[in-house]
Order: structure tokens, then C-alpha cells, then sequence
């Protein structure tokens, strides 16, 4: 064996090896990535969360925070696929300011904050999603106020 | 012959040697072998370092575990003095006292009620029990790190002006919204709760005061204290004036030593916190969602920097590392010292 052969020998050993590794690293189970937009009454939530439980609330809660109408759940903190049951808040000014109060000292001026999407869709959620393993689960919620 | 005068062209290290026929020449490395060497012991070293770090971890986390057992210990000897675990906060509003044979001012947490029993008797006599805790401005007990609430995994906080000293280590106040505060005076300082607020109580919350006979679910099936995982406010940019920053796990304070079980641990779900205390970062997410005090629409989630998953305190005083994969329902049934209807029971997890 020349010296090179050795070396590319060697080198291909050593890669397959960090492959192996590699895939038998990520092998845990799969999480399946879901995304997409939330709008409120036709407008997009600037400021709120989703969160995703399965319907049995077997296994973990996954979520995150939504961002200017979109959210993304990805990674490794990912959601294991399944039926879900979904609750979405969404925050926002009401242009009122008013005193913080304790611990903040006397005088220190906050902007009022409120939450605005009703509890159907969060504490006492009827939205439900299936996710399906192996794909990116696109789904947008167009959220409405409930009619009276 | 080519084969001699290559090595020489190629030879770093030169060094007489004796060939087959007798005559001296120079015997070295190729540049090829050299790399395959230098190759090699990078593998082993790349191989070596991650276990380095992985020791030191395991290192501050032995420690991260014994400070929490430490201050189990703590709540158990207070428990043995006074016949109760502490309340997770107070409002006694104006008078200043709690039970028989205990004082807790408005806002007194759970921390500032064990701090003789965790060998901080000094900071506790530097306290007045008789009134409402709070002072404004300047440094004060509360601006004061404990170190057996330091959590090496996670970054110890500088305090700056007058934010208040955080700690790790943060009590279980069931499944929230936690929706609790005091009223004042006028409502003869009677809790106040927001109705539909919290889902169910924890081991600590509004003048708990709870009593082991008060967990039938058992003391190895509830939760004490967890961890969160505290935002380095040198990551965040402080307003000038300071009192805005990441309040979780602020020791002194009703938000802030509390934590909730809506989310599974190190969730990526924002916790819910006061606008003003509330300093997001990608490893502690956080949304403001409401302004002041009397709302207290606050969810934080058990978080830690050690690798999948953060330590339990349970109600018997030993500590348990539960993983981030963890039933829902698991986690909420370790949460309740009662169970709820339709509640598993957490016996293996």
C-alpha cells in the first residue's frame, strides 16, 4: 500500500465512521416540524404563543413563541406526530399606560397589555392538528371572534 | 534512487541512519505520514474533548443536585420547627403575621421563610419582619445572592442598580396561570384569585402553608422545587434606568421563585411573564403579557443547562432528574400534592 493510498484509505475509514456516528446521534425519535401563519379577525397576531398537546396529553408539550403573524416548531424541539389539541394567545397593547406598581418603583409607567384571542381557542381550546411525521406541516389558523 | 532523493526533498527531521549497504543518508517523515500522524491525534483529541466538557458538566451538575437537596433539607427542618412547609408567598397585609408562630409579611416568598434553616440567619435577622418587605432603592438583602441558590450549570447574575438577586432553584405552584396577589387592607387582607385563573395548586402558592397530611398523592409523587434556566442579562439590553429586566427567578419577590407545570421541561412554549420582566433569549423564550402585579398571569417552565432534562425535589427530600420527554399528564400529576380527576399516577417516570 503507497503512503497515499494509505491516507484516502484511512480518511474514508475515518468519514464513514463520523457518518455512523453522526446518524446513530440523531436516530431518537422523530419530531416533525409545523409552521405557518395565525391571524386573528383577519389580522395577523403580532405577539403570542402556540402550543401543541397531544389530545391524551401523553408525551411532551411542544410550542413556541408567535412573531409577527407566523410561527415555526422545528428542531429538536420539534412535535412528535399525532393528534393534537392547539392553544393560541395572542398579546397586544391597548394604548392605555398605567402605574406598574410594586416591585417597580412609585411613578414607573408600563403600557397596559391584553390578552385578545377568547378562551376557545387557548384554556378551553376547540382547535385541534394532525400532525403527520416525516413532512413540514404547514398549517395556518385563521381565527375569528365567536359569533354572538 | 528516486525513491531516496524524494524522501530528502521532503524530510523535516534529519537524522544519520545506516542503510542496507553501509552508507550513512538521511532517515526522516514524509510530509504524507506526518499528516496522517498529526491526523490521528486530532481524531483523539476531537474524540477527548467533548468527554472534557461532558465531565465538567456532570461536575457542576453533581453540585447543581446537592444544592437542591441541600435546601430540601432546609424546608424539611423548618417543617420540623414549625409543622408546615413554607407558604410559596404571603399577604398578610399591613400586620405582618401568619400563622401561629409565624411571621410573613405581604410579599415575603418562600426563600426569604427558610433562610435560618439554610445557614443565612444573618440575612434573615437583617430583615424587618414587621412590615411590608419592600424597600425602594439603594442595596438591600434582596439585592443579595445566595450562593446555595447558584446552580453552577447556569450563569451566575451580576446585579446592577436595583435589580433584585435572582436564584435557580424555584417552587412548585401548580399548574397556572399562578392568578394570585394580595387586595390590601379594605378586603381585610384576604387573598384575592382570578376566577378561571390557575388550574391547579401546587405545593406552594398564596399562604399555602401546606402540612404533609395535606399530600395524599405522596411525598415521593410531588414536587417541590425544580430549576429554571436564568437569562444572563449581559445577553439582553438593560433599560437605563434598570428595572427593566429578565425577572425570572428573582428570590424576594411572589414572580419570580415559582414555577409552573403547564409546559414538559425545557419546553421551546414562551413563559408568560410581567412585560417589564420579561427579557426573551432563544434558550428562554418569554412573552410580556401582562402589566402589573394584580394580574399575575404568570407561567414559567422548568428549564436547566443540563443535557435532557432538570432535577426534582420531591416532598420526601430526594432529588430525581426527570427527562424533557415526560408525559404531560405525568408532569402535571407530580405537580398536585392532590390528584385531580382522571390523573395518572406518577410512579414511573
Amino acid at each position: 500500500m503507497t503512503p497515499l493510498n494509505f491516507v484516502t484509505g484511512s480518511c474514508r475509514a475515518l468519514g464513514m465512521t463520523l457518518v455512523a456516528l453522526a446518524t446513530g446521534i440523531g436516530c431518537a425519535k422523530p419530531l416533525a416540524t409545523v409552521e405557518g401563519n395565525i391571524t386573528f379577525d383577519g389580522t395577523p397576531v403580532e405577539t403570542g404563543s402556540i402550543t401543541l398537546e397531544s389530545i391524551d396529553r401523553s408525551g411532551p408539550s411542544a410550542g413556541c413563541t408567535i412573531e409577527n403573524g407566523k410561527y415555526k416548531v422545528a428542531g429538536k424541539l420539534g412535535v412528535a406526530p399525532g393528534k393534537k389539541t392547539v392553544r393560541i394567545i395572542g398579546i397586544r397593547k391597548t394604548g392605555k399606560r398605567m402605574e406598574a406598581g410594586p416591585p417597580m418603583p412609585p411613578g414607573t409607567m408600563v403600557d397596559e397589555v391584553e390578552h385578545f384571542i377568547p378562551e376557545i381557542y387557548n384554556s378551553k381550546s376547540t382547535l385541534s392538528l394532525d400532525v403527520v411525521a416525516g413532512q413540514v406541516n404547514q398549517h395556518d389558523f385563521d381565527l375569528e371572534s365567536p359569533t354572538q | 534512487m528516486g525513491y531516496c532523493k524524494q524522501q530528502k526533498t521532503f524530510s523535516l527531521v534529519r537524522l544519520p541512519a545506516v542503510s542496507g549497504r553501509g552508507r550513512w543518508h538521511a532517515a526522516a517523515f514524509t510530509l504524507v505520514e506526518l499528516l496522517v500522524v498529526i491526523a490521528i491525534i486530532g481524531v483523539l483529541v476531537s474524540l477527548l474533548l467533548p468527554a472534557v466538557q461532558a465531565a465538567r458538566e456532570a461536575a457542576r451538575r453533581s453540585t447543581c443536585t446537592n444544592n437542591l437537596r441541600q435546601i430540601g433539607i432546609g424546608l424539611h427542618l423548618r417543617y420540623d420547627a414549625k409543622q408546615t412547609f413554607p407558604a410559596g408567598f404571603c399577604t398578610y397585609y399591613g400586620t405582618g403575621k401568619g400563622p401561629p408562630g409565624q411571621r410573613c409579611p405581604t410579599d415575603t416568598s418562600w426563600v426569604g421563610l427558610i433562610l435560618p434553616y439554610i445557614e443565612q440567619l444573618g440575612l434573615h435577622d437583617a430583615i424587618d419582619w414587621s412590615k411590608w418587605h419592600f424597600s425602594f432603592g439603594g442595596k438591600s438583602v434582596w439585592n443579595l445572592h445566595i450562593p446555595l441558590f447558584q446552580c453552577p450549570s447556569n450563569e451566575r447574575q451580576d446585579i446592577s442598580g436595583t435589580q433584585l438577586a435572582q436564584g435557580t432553584y424555584v417552587a412548585n405552584n401548580g399548574v397556572g396561570p399562578m392568578s394570585e396577589c394580595h387586595v390590601g387592607a379594605a378586603d381585610n387582607g384576604r387573598p384575592w384569585k382570578r376566577e378561571g385563573g390557575r388550574e391547579a395548586a401546587g405545593a406552594f402558592f398564596i399562604n399555602s402553608w401546606l402540612k404533609m397530611s395535606q399530600i395524599p398523592d405522596g411525598t415521593s409523587q410531588t414536587v417541590l422545587l425544580s430549576e429554571i434556566r436564568i437569562v444572563n442579562q449581559a445577553d439582553v439590553e438593560l433599560s437605563a434606568d434598570h428595572y427593566q429586566y429578565d425577572g425570572r427567578g428573582v428570590m424576594h419577590y411572589p414572580e419570580g421563585p415559582l414555577y409552573q407545570h403547564n409546559h414538559t421541561p425545557n419546553s421551546s412554549i414562551p413563559d408568560q411573564l410581567r412585560t417589564q420582566w420579561c427579557m426573551s433569549t432563544a434558550r428562554s423564550p418569554c412573552i410580556g403579557t401582562y402589566p402589573d402585579w394584580s394580574t399575575r398571569d404568570y407561567i414559567v417552565t422548568a428549564r436547566s443547562d443540563h443535557p435532557g432534562g432538570v432535577n426534582l425535589l420531591l416532598a420526601d427530600s430526594s432529588v430525581r432528574f426527570v427527562g424533557d420527554s415526560i408525559d404531560l399528564n405525568v408532569w402535571q400529576a407530580l405537580s398536585t400534592p392532590e390528584a385531580r380527576p382522571g390523573e395518572p399516577i406518577a410512579t414511573d417516570y
